[in-house]
C-alpha cells in the first residue's frame, strides 16, 4: 500500500543550487486546485497530449499535473501526455527536472524554442506583480515576479505566445493563466475573447494581501449540438 | 539521490530555432550528443500512438542517425523507417521501437544546433539551454 502525496515535494526549490528558484507559494497552490478542480475536464474532454508550461520555476504544477490530475485513478504514473516545461532560469529548469523526472524541462525565453501549434494545453502562472518596466526578466529570483506596469509585461507576451503554441481550430485546446486582480483579468479575458477564445473565471483566492484568480481561455472544438457524419 | 530527467527525443522533435532573427523554419535541430544512455522505460503503446501524429518523424529519425556515433551508445539503436506505417496503431513491432526512440535514450551532454545559422546550443545535465543574447533575437 503505498501512500500517496497530494503536492509534489518541492523542498529542494529556494536554497542551494536553486536558491534563485521561486518556491511553491499560495499561488502556486491556488493552480493546484485550479488543476484539481478542472481534472474531469482535463481528463475526459482536452485529453492533452502535450502540455507546455511557461516559467515552470519549481515545476510544482507541471509535476501536480503529470502525478495526481492526469494520472489514472490507480495512482500509476504515465499519463499519455509529454509534460514540457520552460523557465528564463536555467536553475530553475534543473530544479523542475529534480522535482519530476516525467517532466521535460528546457532553458528559454517564454517557449520561443518550441514549435508553433504542438500543445493542447498551456499553463503559466507569471510574475505578476506590479513593478518598475527595468525589473522584468531580469537574473535571479526576482524575474519570478516583476511583473512591470501593472504587472501585465510579461502576461502580455504569454497571451500571444500561447495563441501561437497551441493547436489550431479546430482542435480544442486550453491555456490556464493566472493573474492579480491589479493585472486587470477582466480585460485580459476580454482580449483572449477577441482573439477566438471563450474565457472563465476558474478558481479565485485572497492570499496574503493577494486577490489572485485562475482563467481558462479555451479554442476549438466540436460544440455538442455540431452532428458530424463520418 | 536524485532522480534527473535528461532530454528525450519526444523533447527534440518540439524544438525550433526560429526565435533567431532570420531563421524561417529552425526545426530540426542538429543533435551533437556527447553523453547518451539508454534509460528503459516501461512500454506505452498508448502513449506512441497518440503522440505519433504530432511528430516530425524525420525530425525523429534524423535524431537517431545523429546518436550513430562511435563509442556514444553500448546499446543499439532502433532501426527505425522512413515513414510511419499506416498500420502504426497495430504495429507492435515499430511502437517498440518508436517508444525507444522517443522515450528511452537519455541525453545528457552535448548540444544542439540550428539547422540554418549553426548555432549551437548546449545540453548539461540533461537540461538543453534554447536561451539567445538580445542581439540574436527575432
Amino acid at each position: 500500500l503505498t501512500l500517496q502525496k497530494r503536492t509534489p515535494d518541492t523542498n529542494h526549490a529556494g536554497k542551494g543550487d536553486f536558491t534563485t528558484v521561486y518556491p511553491a507559494s499560495e499561488d502556486s497552490f491556488l493552480f493546484l486546485d485550479c488543476l484539481d478542480s478542472q481534472a474531469d475536464y482535463l481528463r475526459q474532454k482536452l485529453k492533452p497530449s502535450v502540455s507546455v508550461e511557461i516559467g515552470c520555476g519549481s515545476g510544482v504544477i507541471s509535476a501536480h499535473l503529470v502525478q495526481h490530475v492526469l494520472s489514472d485513478s490507480s495512482g500509476v504514473s504515465g499519463s499519455s501526455c509529454a509534460c514540457l516545461c520552460t523557465d528564463l532560469n536555467p536553475a530553475a529548469a534543473l530544479c523542475t527536472a529534480v522535482t519530476c523526472c516525467q517532466l521535460m524541462p528546457v532553458a528559454s525565453d517564454l517557449a520561443g524554442c518550441l514549435r508553433s501549434g504542438c500543445a493542447d494545453l498551456v499553463l503559466a502562472n507569471p510574475p505578476y506583480v506590479p513593478t518598475p518596466d527595468d525589473e522584468v526578466g531580469t537574473s535571479g529570483i526576482a524575474a519570478a515576479w516583476a511583473g512591470g506596469i501593472d504587472g501585465r509585461q510579461v502576461i502580455d507576451r504569454l497571451l500571444t505566445e500561447a495563441e501561437r503554441l497551441l493547436r489550431p481550430v479546430p482542435h480544442l485546446s486550453a491555456f490556464y493563466l493566472l493573474m492579480l486582480r491589479e493585472n486587470r483579468p477582466e480585460e485580459v479575458a476580454l482580449e483572449m475573447r477577441c482573439r477566438g477564445f471563450k474565457s472563465m473565471l476558474v478558481v479565485e483566492r485572497h492570499c496574503a494581501g493577494e486577490n489572485l484568480s485562475v482563467w481558462r481561455f479555451e479554442r476549438g472544438g466540436v460544440e455538442e449540438s455540431e452532428f458530424r457524419v463520418f | 539521490i536524485f532522480k534527473i530527467s535528461n532530454m528525450k527525443l519526444i523533447l527534440h522533435n518540439m524544438l525550433t530555432s526560429a526565435m533567431i532573427k532570420g531563421v524561417k523554419k529552425g526545426y530540426p535541430l542538429l543533435l551533437r550528443a556527447t553523453k547518451v544512455e539508454l534509460q528503459p522505460v516501461e512500454f506505452d503503446a498508448g502513449f506512441v500512438v497518440h503522440m505519433l501524429p504530432r511528430l516530425d518523424w524525420s525530425g525523429v529519425t534524423a535524431a537517431v542517425q545523429c546518436l550513430n556515433q562511435p563509442d556514444l551508445l553500448q546499446d543499439p539503436l532502433p532501426e527505425l523507417p522512413p515513414t510511419v506505417p499506416d498500420d502504426y496503431a497495430n504495429n507492435e513491432d515499430f511502437l517498440r521501437k518508436a517508444h525507444i526512440a522517443l522515450m528511452q535514450l537519455d541525453v545528457i551532454e552535448g548540444c544542439l544546433v540550428c539547422p540554418e545559422t549553426g548555432r549551437e546550443f548546449p545540453i548539461a545535465k540533461g537540461i538543453p539551454n534554447m536561451l539567445i543574447n538580445d542581439n540574436e533575437a527575432a
